[in-house]
């Protein structure tokens, strides 16, 4: 801005704001817009109830999916865990679980592994691999029958149907100092991983 | 407070800048009931900006109703002057003297771009600097420089440099 322009901008602003107002339009009655203002709200609220309708669809249909289901049982875990003060189980990773239906991953949370079968089966098997990954994963692999894989702090429970065909394979860090397997009502049997790549196959109806 | 108390405080000053904004007295009553329905549908975060968030919100849908081809405004220039009824009927000397004034404003302000017409204006409606800054989306310091321009463009249409002595 120039020197000349600075000393004229007030004169020149006073001379505009008298002009304006010689040239305003007068002022109509203009009405409160309540009946538009009612009618935004209403609008508001439906596309609100709409938001939670389709939300409350989503997680209700999620809650039905295994892993999700999964998922949600270790959040409360941890929750319990940290407001009991028991020390606070691995977390899946968000990212971790997997997106096949009846497969999970996860990080075990300390040397020892419970792996719980909730029944026997009509059939199918219970496959334990030892990995050189730090993470574990559980699945099922064939067979008919429901069974949800529930991540527990200490482990997995796999809760499954006594009519099922479906086999598990469940795949844990080698550096697992122990696992503990109980199938249905039978006595919990120990393994030792020792190594990477070993395997142990338990035939889920022998535990009967 | 409430909306329509909002409304009774601010309705008038927010009609005359728009009406000077966009040189449509009807366009300015739409764009003041925008504004508050606006602001009964997304309210702005801190309430002590209220005012500059008005004139800024009803800058933004003056803009875009002119823009719109929705309104004719050619045609609404044409129209005589609304008067309150009951008035008495108006000296038609002083009254075609006010409407060649209204015309002259009106096309001094057009001449000037949105940006430094909203600057001008609410600098007359009393904002301060910062104030203008943040509602027409520039720096403080730019805010006077704008202004000065704006004004400058203006002498060249209006007689304003007759009480400067130039």
């Amino acid at each position: 801005m120039s020197q000349d322009q600075s000393d004229l901008a007030e004169p020149r602003a006073r001379r505009l704001s008298a002009l304006l107002r010689e040239a305003d339009p007068p002022v109509p009655p203009i009405a409160f817009p309540a009946e538009r203002i009612a009618r935004a709200a209403r609008r508001r609220a439906l596309v609100r109830w709409r938001v939670a309708a389709a939300i409350a669809v989503l997680a209700l249909a999620a809650v039905g999916v295994a892993p999700v289901r999964a998922w949600i049982v270790q959040a409360a875990h941890a929750l319990w865990a940290a407001a009991a003060g028991t020390p606070k189980p691995a977390a899946i990773p968000p990212a971790a679980a997997n997106p096949t239906a009846g497969a999970v991953t996860f990080s075990p949370a300390s040397g020892s592994f419970v792996l719980r079968v909730a029944r026997t089966q009509a059939a199918g098997t219970l496959t334990v691999e030892t990995t050189d990954r730090a993470v574990a994963s559980a699945a099922v692999s064939g067979g008919r029958g429901s069974a949800e894989l529930v991540v527990l702090p200490d482990g997995l429970r796999i809760v499954n149907d006594s009519g099922a065909t479906a086999s598990y394979v469940v795949r844990v860090p080698a550096t697992i100092g122990r696992i503990a397997v109980g199938i249905g009502p039978a006595a919990t049997r120990a393994l030792v991983p020792s190594e990477p790549g070993q395997r142990w196959v338990l035939d889920l109806r022998a535990a009967r | 407070m409430q909306l329509a108390e909002l409304f009774a405080r601010h309705h008038q000053e927010l009609y005359r800048y728009a009406a000077r904004f966009t040189g449509d007295p009807d366009l300015a009553e739409d764009v003041v009931q925008d504004a508050f329905v606006r602001l009964a549908e997304r309210p702005p975060a801190d309430d002590s900006q209220l005012r500059g968030w008005l004139f800024r919100v009803a800058t933004t849908i003056a803009l875009d109703a002119m823009r719109s081809a929705r309104r004719r405004l050619a045609l609404v220039r044409e129209r005589p002057d609304r008067q309150p009824m009951g008035d008495a009927p108006p000296d038609p000397a002083a009254a075609l003297e006010r409407a060649e004034t209204r015309r002259r404003v009106r096309e001094a302000l057009a001449a000037l771009g949105p940006k430094e017409r909203a600057v001008l204006l609410m600098r007359e409606e009393g904002f301060m600097h910062r104030e203008i800054a943040a509602a027409v989306g520039t720096t403080t310091q730019s805010v006077g420089t704008m202004i000065a321009r704006a004004l400058e463009k203006l002498a060249r249409h209006l007689d304003l440099d007759e009480e400067a002595g130039r």
